[in-house]
């Protein structure tokens, strides 16, 4: 009896979680809807630049530490008119580079012993150099040829040709009379509404990553330990379960830098797991963009996911190039070797300082 | 987190934490059965019939295993079951050493250049027999946390450790030949060791975690 207690009140929770999750996303469309075309427009013409948009997906995220908010932001604000697809696939890019950020912080928890830092740095990096180097290689094919946003599209047609596109209908039936009466009780103002909306998307976010950790824990263990060792091809799928259960691509990942760091897991080991985490985490913003039943937000949530599925199959795939963000990774540990103040300097510049500037000088030069 | 934890998996552990209790328990099998061979070869003049390297790489590898594994755990949970963890990891160093040193009887035997018999050698068949059923308590003492049952191979292990150093005391003032006097002086000394290992790991289930393997006067 108790056990069956326990199982509906579990339920229970996640139900009230989630529901705060389709509630801020549904708030934030219709904050967006009261500020009107004009905001909108000049929102779109901010991210007109895709270096911009970069930037600012890898800014956003490294400030929160969630790849999951920052997508499910954007895919809101794609289905709320405020980005356009093109405009938002840039921030995507951005936001995979900036999620790995929360490795590299991690890594640095190793810092009093040469050697095991040296090892943890390179385990941090190697998410990081992955993603840079995916963005490297993708985001300008994207502006030459668009295969990307054209790919993104193919996939969402036949996502809406199976009725995908109302998948999620009876949410938004339970959501919206909620979102609305809410956006009443607030006056009608924009600004109240996008600031409910958006604390509500992270404390959505933030509860539900706690809550699927905590439920999900064991089995999280088991996957990691019964087929970590096995394969790149188990690797990646323990990466991928990992994160699809507890939401997270960056709990995932930080995971594996201690056992990096022990010498128990080789980086070659490590790096197809954080294919995997890259590859789960974009079911948050296919989940979040499914729940707008807005075809444009789903286009961009597809873009994730093919954007990290071309990544791994350039990159991880072909010996050659797989060896390049692995060279790398190494090279920069035996550079915390000679002082471990360049790891510092590494997470401040790459994720802070030149994510910064850039958005700066881009958004200069634009004007 | 914390706080779900404790709300949504009330008295629930670690999977890899019971996998790793339980590959202790099987490293105690192991060792047991390698130390009853050895005993065989020891006391009862037999031929060595078992490749005990071969068995004590297992042992070696299992307790890789289980150090492997606390750190994966450690790294997914990091606070769950955390003292049971370091315990782990300690207990592990223990169990390992028994099987290095039921080998260690059987390079003993080596030096010997007569058979074994008389009195000396049924004293040391009387403490064997004294000592082997703590394999099976020191199991249940941990896997089940039972402080009774790991007071009492606690206990067995001081008067044990005791007679064996006055065995020792007579087998230094004997007239045994040299080599017999280091062969039962030394198996002594390994008994009271595989005894004092044994009483370690008891002493997980007993002691505050700083006081493992030590204090135990108090009990």
């Amino acid at each position: 009896m108790a056990s069956v207690l326990h199982g509906v009140f579990r339920l229970l929770a996640l139900a009230v979680v989630l529901l705060g999750f389709f509630l801020g996303l549904d708030l934030l469309g219709q904050a967006f809807n009261l500020f009107g075309k004009g905001f909108a427009a000049m929102l779109v013409e901010r991210t007109a630049n895709p270096f911009v948009g970069l930037f600012v997906g890898i800014l956003g995220t490294t400030l929160v530490q969630s790849s999951s908010t920052t997508t499910s932001l954007t895919v809101a604000l794609v289905a709320a008119g405020a980005l356009t697809v093109e405009g938002a696939i840039p921030i995507i890019m951005g936001a995979n580079i900036g999620t790995s950020v929360t490795n590299s912080l991690v890594s640095l928890g190793h810092v009093t012993r040469r050697g095991e830092f040296e090892r943890a740095f390179a385990g941090a990096t190697i998410h990081d150099l992955f993603n840079i180097l995916s963005v490297a290689i993708l985001l300008p094919i994207e502006l030459l040829t668009g295969v990307l946003s054209r790919s993104s599209v193919f996939v969402a047609e036949r996502i809406a040709d199976v009725g995908g596109l109302s998948l999620l209908d009876p949410v938004k039936a339970v959501v919206r009379p909620i979102s609305l009466w809410v956006v009443d009780l607030l006056g009608r103002s924009p600004a109240l509404t996008l600031i409910l909306a958006l604390v509500l998307l992270f404390a959505a976010l933030k509860l539900l990553v706690d809550l699927l950790k905590a439920l999900m824990s064991g089995r999280a263990e088991r996957i990691l330990h019964q087929t970590m060792f096995r394969s790149p091809v188990a690797a990646v799928t323990a990466g991928l379960l990992m994160t699809v259960m507890v939401q997270s691509s960056s709990i995932t990942t930080s995971v594996m830098i201690p056992l990096v760091a022990a010498g128990i897991v080789t980086l070659e080991q490590a790096f197809p797991f954080t294919i995997g985490a890259n590859l789960g985490t974009t079911i948050t913003a296919l989940v979040a963009a499914l729940s707008t039943g807005n075809f444009a937000a789903v286009t961009v949530a597809c873009s994730h996911l093919l954007f990290n599925l071309a990544g791994t199959l350039l990159i991880f795939v072909p010996p050659p190039i797989r060896r390049i963000p692995l060279a790398c990774a190494r090279a920069l540990g035996r550079l915390t070797v000679r002082n471990r103040l360049y790891a510092v300097a590494y997470v401040v510049l790459v994720f802070f300082v030149v994510p910064a500037i850039l958005i700066f000088v881009s958004g200069m030069l634009s004007d | 987190m914390d706080f779900f934890r404790q709300l949504f998996n009330p008295g629930s552990g670690s999977p890899l934490v019971d996998e790793s209790f339980a590959e202790v328990s099987g490293m105690l099998q192991q060792s047991a059965k390698m130390l009853d061979h050895s005993l065989e070869v020891l006391l009862e003049n037999q031929p060595v019939s078992v490749d005990l390297d071969e068995l004590d790489d297992l042992v070696d590898e299992a307790e890789r295993r289980v150090r492997r594994t606390i750190l994966q755990h450690l790294a997914v949970n990091p606070k769950q079951d955390l003292v049971a963890s370091l315990i782990l990891v300690s207990m592990v160093q223990d169990a390992e050493r028994i099987g290095d040193f039921a080998r260690g009887l059987v390079e003993l035997v080596k030096m010997a250049r007569s058979s074994r018999s008389g009195p000396y050698a049924e004293e040391l068949r009387e403490a064997a027999a004294r000592l082997r059923p703590l394999f099976a308590m020191t199991e249940r003492a941990f896997r089940q946390g039972d402080p009774a049952e790991a007071r009492k191979v606690i206990k067995a292990h001081r008067a044990l450790r005791a007679d064996l150093k006055q065995y020792r005391n007579r087998v230094a003032a004997s007239d045994l030949t040299a080599d017999m006097a280091v062969v039962y002086s030394g198996a002594a000394q390994i008994l009271r060791r595989v005894g004092a290992h044994l009483s370690n790991i008891c002493s997980t289930v007993v002691q505050p975690y700083d006081r493992i393997r030590h204090g135990d006067e108090d009990l």
